[in-house]
């Protein structure tokens, strides 16, 4: 609520603000809702049966049984979530390394040609994953990696190192120099300059794309579609689809399968909310 | 059914992908009956079973199989409904199609031929051959191109209308024996107060479906299969325009009426199984899941019959419209003796009875291939009905090109809610066809 101004008398309080207010603690408000709602929605669902979900979407379950979560548990939600979790830690690990140790190069060292190089290495933005497909599977085929782990956290990390080095290396550019002149003078080689001095002053910027990183793995869909087939290797996204058939599709359980998905992703969001945000200001900013 | 709508969508994309990919200057081969088995190496399968409740299905008779011949690894490569379709297209343009691989009949299997990606098995599995006299004939003849045979038929499916035995008895109806009956026992459920017809066709295929078996009803299959290929095809025959009137009838006095293209067709099954509506048109695959313990319409309840001709029909009044699904082996295989005799080891009677059986529910495309013992009575029944069918009618968005198939299916939509007429449907259909044989 506003305080009383100066202009108005004791007591008189400032309607316009506090209409304003009120407009735009509702506007927050339906937005919350609008969000919300189809999450919450999705998790209620998953305490139905086909009937209820059916006659009566909107109303609450009829009882609290966890038996569908159970149920999606043990049909192979169990299997999607270690697979995507392999893949995204894996590569997320891969994908930030590679991506802090070459924007490190770009921004520290001296070499040739830099704008070039930084250009080649940011070029990769523009590449569509859907465009190098075929010749993706021909050559993972060659190398025996198609239809394995490798496959997916290769691809992820390639096709992630451009946007994240672009991300790290615009941080790196705003660290002070002096920093690394005072460990060389200190007798730190380069590497113990990028791992003991740089590498923790881009903690913020780090975390922000680890975050961004999960995000993308956790959901891609493309490449775990044509790299990998079966139950043992499917991710999360891919797997979610094979729950649903074209008939008999206990959509009970696909509820309570989605909302386990989406879990991780959820709690990982509130937990990590500033570093969220900040992710894509710097993505969109720079 | 979702698939073949969505395969119209994808095969207009991919037609090119399938047919004209790297491969496209390949020969044709032919399969030899007498071709020596080398039981040795790898043999990879493209399946369609990658659904939770399926998957078992392959992976267990993948396991006898190398048992029985220890030399031979079999490699799975399971795909659901929707991932199969952007697998094999990667596959194909790759230029590593497995061995066996899956396909649908009609268009999408047409693509595999033109591209002489499929090996012509006429010799193996045609009418006369040991291996086909075990097959379900239409099944088999579905995968007819060119007059050469192409598919391993592994499943079949086809549509019946289900219906609400207690609730045809409340309103005192029986099993209608003419289309008109139909129209007739749906006034008097509705005068009941129960929804005659639960349609949902928000998805569009619901109401090609019907549209679909009217027409194998009412026009003549040659003049049908003529009209199939745009480069002859005419739509001429005055059955077309009789069967879309026929179904807008139905629309009117059965179902919802222009409402149901807002209603899903999951949602007008859930009707139909909670007891909410007389009568739904349903794929065999479906009844288990229409009728069952955890249902308000029970077992014991759920009747079907075909969707009854119209009297005055003039084209085919014992076909039914239905496709089964199967598997073609790929020209570029090294291993064909082994792949056609795994497919025959697949579509054996014992694996076949295991398939056509619960979990799985796939009515086996194999003629010893039901057991009344396991099945669902419903199931073995319409087996019967299916077997004794004169003609398969394939599904009308999948056997026409994916112009056509479109132009069906959003043309029929537009009749369901009134804004069109059944001439002008048949309008849309012939341009679209007109326009795709000047493309050819």
């Amino acid at each position: 609520m506003s305080a009383p101004s100066a202009s108005h008398p004791a007591g008189q309080v400032n309607v316009w603000a506090v209409v304003a207010r009120t407009f735009l603690l509702a506007l927050l408000v339906c937005l919350g809702i609008v969000v919300l709602y189809p999450l919450i929605w999705m998790a209620l669902n998953g305490f139905k049966d086909n009937s209820q979900i059916f006659g009566d979407p909107f109303a609450l379950p009829a009882g609290w049984s966890w038996a569908n979560y159970v149920q999606a548990w043990n049909q192979g939600v169990r299997n999607y979530v270690t697979v995507s979790l392999i893949v995204t830690v894996a590569s997320g690990i891969c994908t930030v390394l590679i991506s802090a140790w070459t924007a490190f190069g770009l921004t520290r060292s001296r070499m040739p040609m830099k704008p070039i190089v930084v250009g080649f290495v940011l070029g990769g933005l523009m590449l569509s994953p859907t465009v190098a497909l075929i010749p993706l599977v021909k050559m993972l085929q060659s190398m025996g990696l198609y239809n394995t782990y490798w496959a997916l956290i290769i691809l992820y990390t390639a096709f992630r190192v451009p946007f994240t080095t672009f991300l790290i290396r615009a941080y790196m550019l705003d660290l002070p120099r002096d920093l690394d002149e005072a460990a060389t003078m200190d007798g730190a080689s380069e590497g113990q300059v990028f791992w003991r001095i740089i590498l923790p002053l881009c903690r913020p910027i780090i975390i922000s794309c680890v975050i961004l990183h999960v995000l993308f793995a956790w959901n891609e869909y493309l490449f775990a579609m044509i790299f990998t087939s079966g139950a043992d290797l499917q991710t999360l996204p891919v797997g979610l689809t094979s729950i649903m058939a074209r008939h008999g599709t206990n959509y009970a359980v696909v509820f309570a399968a989605m909302t386990i998905s989406a879990l991780p992703i959820v709690v990982i969001f509130f937990a990590a909310q500033r570093y969220f945000i900040r992710g894509l200001a710097e993505g969109i900013g720079k | 059914m979702k698939r073949s709508s969505h395969v119209v969508a994808v095969a207009a994309a991919s037609a090119l992908a399938l047919s004209a990919g790297p491969g496209s200057a390949r020969e044709a081969v032919v399969a030899d009956p007498n071709a020596k088995v080398e039981y040795s190496g790898t043999l990879s399968i493209l399946t369609k079973f990658g659904l939770q409740q399926l998957s078992p299905y392959f992976v267990n008779v993948a396991k006898e199989y190398e048992k029985l011949h220890p030399g031979v690894k079999i490699e799975l490569i399971q795909e659901s409904d929707d991932s199969v379709k952007g697998k094999t297209k990667t596959l194909v343009a790759s230029n590593s199609l497995p061995d066996i691989y899956f396909s649908w009949t009609g268009s999408w299997g047409e693509n595999f031929v033109r591209g002489n990606r499929a090996v012509d098995l006429t010799k193996v599995v045609g009418p006369d051959t040991p291996w086909g006299k075990t097959l379900s004939p239409a099944a088999v003849k579905a995968f007819e191109y060119n007059g050469k045979l192409y598919g391993i038929p592994l499943y079949l499916d086809a549509k019946f209308m289900g219906y609400n035995k207690p609730a045809f008895e409340k309103a005192g109806v029986g099993v209608p024996a003419t289309f008109e009956k139909l129209l007739e026992a749906c006034d008097a459920l509705r005068k009941g107060g129960t929804t005659p017809i639960s349609l949902g066709n928000k998805e569009a295929w619901p109401a090609v479906h019907y549209a679909g078996q009217l027409l194998a009803y009412n026009v003549p299959t040659a003049t049908l299969e003529r009209d199939f290929d745009p480069a002859r095809a005419k739509f001429d025959d005055p059955g077309y325009v009789a069967s879309l009137a026929q179904f807008k009838a139905l629309v009117d006095r059965c179902t919802d009426g222009a409402a149901v293209n807002g209603t899903s067709y999951a949602s007008s099954l859930q009707a139909f199984s909670n007891a909410d509506s007389a009568m739904y048109y349903q794929e065999i695959i479906e009844f288990d899941q229409a009728a069952s313990a955890d249902t308000k319409l029970k077992g014991a309840d759920f009747g079907f019959f075909r969707l009854p001709p119209p009297a005055a029909a003039k084209g085919d009044v014992k076909a039914i419209e239905g496709a089964p699904e199967g598997y073609m082996i790929n020209t570029a295989s090294k291993k064909i003796p082994l792949a056609i005799d795994f497919m025959k080891f697949v579509t054996a009677p014992e694996n076949a009875r295991v398939l056509s059986a619960p979990p799985y529910g796939q009515p086996s495309a194999a003629i010893d291939g039901a057991s009344e013992a396991t099945m669902n009575p419903a199931v073995v029944a319409g087996l019967k009905d299916i077997a004794s069918a004169s003609y398969l009618m394939p599904w009308l968005d999948t056997a026409n090109t994916p112009r056509v198939a479109a132009a069906w299916l959003s043309s029929l939509q537009a009749l369901v809610g009134g804004t069109m007429t059944p001439e002008a449907v048949m309008a849309e259909v012939k341009k679209a066809s007109a326009a795709d044989a000047k493309r050819k």
